[in-house]
């Protein structure tokens, strides 16, 4: 059984989560394994995600904390540094992770890159061209994937 | 005008005092800056604090206290700078309309020496670095000296001996030489003998953890990284907040479904690394939740190799939210796919 061998690192992180979550932002383990957790972000106000609930799926591999979490968006959004398989760019999920750095603070990274979209940086180079070249109309498709595909009530 | 020469000397006397520990930013109306250091700390190794205050009068001085801000600190928390700047600001306050300055710094140097110890829990394991009973010996910890963050010895050299097994694979393969620098997962050892602190990434000198080289594996205490808990926590995971998140959760999950909101089902388990080759084509057709229990052990090769192919072609603009995961420019979304999914089972994939 995953569960059994969990370090008391990723308990006392899973117990503070859960009894203090970061507004805005929720993530619960999986029942079956305790390295799997279930997050959903709102879309930050005054972005155009606003509105919108967004589901992703964060793992804690082996290695962790020395090495960063693996994060993925499930539900699709429009967003220059997220590609269209979920996959985020962000630097501390790669080169800048540090072992002091936790599943909150993760989390609180993606919702201020929710909030501050880099097209200078992209992962998903059509949206991010579209970001530069008319980023009102860009705001404007973000607004209606997160409609069409980010609610939550 | 006799006052404000009283002050004047009121400054000088302080200067006198502290030395080079002393700026003079005005001398009428005072406005100092002060470096204290605790008074027990005659030792570097037993200093775990320090500050730079500002103390600043307006020409009402004396008869109006000055007020005390904080400049910059090590080794203090949010709360503890608070309470600090506080103490010395009520001590201004309760003094009766006289010349205090000098009785201030010597509050301030009181109230951190006070504070002269490490404080909270070891940013790596989060466990308290000094045990709450007195009684009860704690874990041995040491702190940076660039930066005065502290760490239960055994975590920070578990971390290191880590970086220094990975920069060595690294260089192991010349191929992934490009992505050597970039990647370095943990913090990025620029230098050989520096390294960078996992808090606030302060460059510091390797010989700062020499002395505690040889502990990883001497305490087995129940604080380290690595120690594992059998329990599982039931309670936590079956209480009714942590239900009812998981309805919500589920509630949402099948909206957005309909809505064909979700990104394509069939590669949900990417996070995942490891999972049995067999499975590589799933037959589920919905959110990993269910595979995720088959979840095991990953060897950490196959997770390095997750890594680096996720960040290679890519010079170091680290500054930016995105060093990493890079343009996909010209493949096909499968292959994208199995950068996420361990390599060596990306044959099946296909």
């Amino acid at each position: 059984m995953a569960n059994s061998n969990l370090p008391r690192r990723i308990i006392k992180e899973t117990q503070r989560l859960l009894s203090e979550p970061a507004p805005g932002i929720s993530a619960s383990p999986s029942e079956d394994n305790m390295r799997y957790f279930n997050v959903m972000i709102l879309g930050p106000t005054q972005s155009p995600y606003e509105g919108g609930v967004f589901k992703l799926e964060l793992f804690l591999p082996e290695e962790y904390p020395m090495a960063a979490p693996k994060v993925r968006f499930l539900t699709k959004i429009y967003h220059p540094n997220i590609d269209k398989l979920g996959r985020i760019c962000l630097d501390i999920l790669k080169d800048k992770w540090s072992p002091a750095l936790q599943i909150r603070t993760v989390l609180l990274s993606i919702q201020a890159l929710l909030s501050a979209p880099n097209p200078d940086d992209p992962l998903s180079e059509n949206i991010a061209k579209h970001w530069k070249t008319n980023e009102a109309e860009a705001v404007e498709t973000a607004k209606e994937w997160t409609r069409l595909y980010a609610s939550g009530a | 005008m006799a006052e404000e020469e009283e002050v004047k000397i009121e400054v000088e006397a302080v200067q006198s005092v502290y030395e080079e520990d002393c700026v003079v930013v005005e001398s009428y109306p005072p406005h100092l800056h002060l470096h204290i250091k605790p008074r027990t700390a005659d030792v570097s190794s037993q200093q775990f604090v320090e500050a730079i205050i500002g103390i600043r009068a307006s020409s009402q001085y004396p008869k109006e206290p000055p007020r005390i801000y904080l400049i910059d600190s090590k080794g203090l928390d949010e709360q503890r700078q608070t309470h600090l700047i506080s103490s010395i600001q009520d001590k201004a306050c309760e003094l009766p309309s006289c010349f205090m300055l000098i009785a201030l710094c010597e509050e301030a140097v009181e109230r951190l020496s006070a504070m002269n110890h490490p404080d909270g829990d070891c940013p790596l394991c989060l466990y308290p670095l000094m045990s709450e009973d007195d009684q009860k010996e704690g874990l041995p910890f040491m702190k940076l000296m660039s930066c005065f963050h502290c760490f239960h010895s055994e975590c920070i050299i578990r971390w290191w001996n880590w970086l220094q097994i990975e920069n060595k694979n690294n260089a192991k393969h010349p191929s992934s030489a490009t992505v050597h620098h970039l990647r370095n997962t943990g913090s990025q050892q620029v230098e050989e003998g520096m390294g960078n602190c996992p808090v606030c990434r302060k460059v510091f000198h390797a010989k700062d953890l020499e002395h505690v080289l040889d502990l990883v594996g001497t305490y087995s205490s129940q604080q380290s990284l690595d120690r594992t808990e059998v329990k599982n926590d039931e309670t936590l995971l079956h209480s009714d907040l942590e239900n009812i998140r998981r309805q919500k959760f589920e509630a949402i999950l099948k909206l957005q479904q309909e809505n064909s909101g979700l990104i394509d089902s069939k590669k949900d388990h990417n996070v995942l690394p490891g999972l049995n080759p067999q499975n590589t084509v799933p037959s589920s057709n919905h959110a990993s939740t269910e595979e995720a229990g088959e979840q095991p052990q990953t060897n950490p090769a196959a997770t390095a190799e997750i890594n680096s192919s996720c960040s290679s072609t890519r010079p170091s603009t680290s500054k930016h939210w995105n060093a990493g995961a890079r343009k996909p420019r010209g493949q096909n979304p499968r292959k994208q796919v199995r950068q996420w999914v361990r390599k060596d089972n990306g044959g099946a994939a296909d």
